[in-house]
């Protein structure tokens, strides 16, 4: 992608680079698959469950004729599809407590689509002990919000919304040269670094987007001391 | 005093617009906007409020798009906007 900033440079870095992708519905599906296209070497996607007509409408990895088999497969052929030298790890599991420390030890980055609270903040705590970059995607109607998380560079998670409520159950709804280079970045961690330089446009911002009125803003926001997660990380 | 609220998320469906003006008598916190809100729309009391009947400490509030505490004491002018911010978490 010869964009600014980007570049040959960045394309190699995301050639080697490993992005966790929880879930891959109509938020994570898409992102799934726009990392697919534009190169990232190896994608690790974590939905549990098989697939049910309901999804159809807007899970764009999922196919009709997957219906009542797995999502995690159904996904990992759609993005193979897309990509053949895609690496995909297709763990049929949704992220949690238990398993979120080993798969975002693995990542460069992590893209939380999660539609349970309890998943984000498990991604959440993992994402600061290991100072990985979260990117933070949501929608509710036509309502989208994104927002970048870095430890020591931004709120985290718990620190825009540390308590539970109620109201949150509310319905939602050149490549052997890249080859080599992704060893390399693996082993180095330049991948991740590429990435949170990437991402300080978004970083401590959160866009809200209205798309029934494609209205779009970001506006900043705040870190709190007191934070249960990152307050005394720097 | 004119108060413009924008709701979003669950806020927008629990209050049933968009955005609204409402007339308020000198509110001296974000919190008394909140309860004046959640007087006005009952349905919106579970968004904006905990069940201490404090404002909800996961909801954010942008004041003229400046993130403001809800505890915050705001020398209000007419024609400030609220926007009010729930979580959501659709994926």
């Amino acid at each position: 992608m010869w964009t600014p900033d980007f570049g040959e440079r960045g394309q190699r870095a995301l050639k080697g680079a490993t992005v966790l992708v929880s879930r891959v519905g109509g938020v994570g599906g898409a992102a799934a698959y726009f990392l697919a296209a534009a190169g990232v070497g190896r994608l690790i996607i974590a939905p549990r469950g098989n697939l049910k007509p309901a999804d159809l409408n807007r899970q764009i990895l999922m196919t009709h004729g997957a219906l009542d088999t797995p999502r995690v497969e159904c996904a990992a052929r759609r993005l193979k599809e897309l990509n053949p030298r895609l690496t995909v790890e297709a763990v049929p599991e949704n992220i949690s407590d238990q398993n979120a420390e080993r798969l975002i030890k693995q990542a460069d980055a992590v893209v939380d689509c999660a539609p349970l609270f309890d998943e984000r903040f498990a991604m959440n705590r993992a994402a600061i002990a290991w100072r990985k970059p979260l990117i933070e995607c949501a929608m509710y109607d036509f309502d989208v919000r994104v927002t970048s998380i870095l430890r020591g560079h931004s709120p985290c998670l718990a620190c825009l919304y540390p308590a539970d409520s109620p109201a949150w159950k509310a319905p939602v709804s050149r490549l052997r040269r890249c080859r080599r280079h992704g060893r390399q970045s693996r082993r180095d961690g330049s991948n991740q670094r590429f990435f949170q330089a990437s991402e300080s446009r978004c970083t401590g911002r959160m866009l809200l987007a209205n798309l029934r009125e494609m209205s779009f803003q970001t506006v900043k926001v705040s870190k709190r001391d007191d934070c249960s997660v990152c307050g005394a990380a720097v | 005093m004119k108060l413009t609220i924008l709701y979003t998320g669950q806020a927008r469906t629990a209050a049933g617009v968009e955005r609204e003006t409402v007339d308020v008598s000198a509110p001296r916190s974000v919190a008394e906007v909140l309860q004046i809100l959640a007087s006005k729309h009952e349905s919106l009391r579970a968004v904006l409020l905990a069940t201490d009947g404090k404002a909800h400490p996961s909801l954010m509030v942008f004041v003229n798009e400046e993130q403001t505490r809800t505890d915050a004491r705001v020398d209000w002018k007419d024609g400030d906007q609220v926007m009010l911010v729930p979580p959501i978490s659709g994926g």
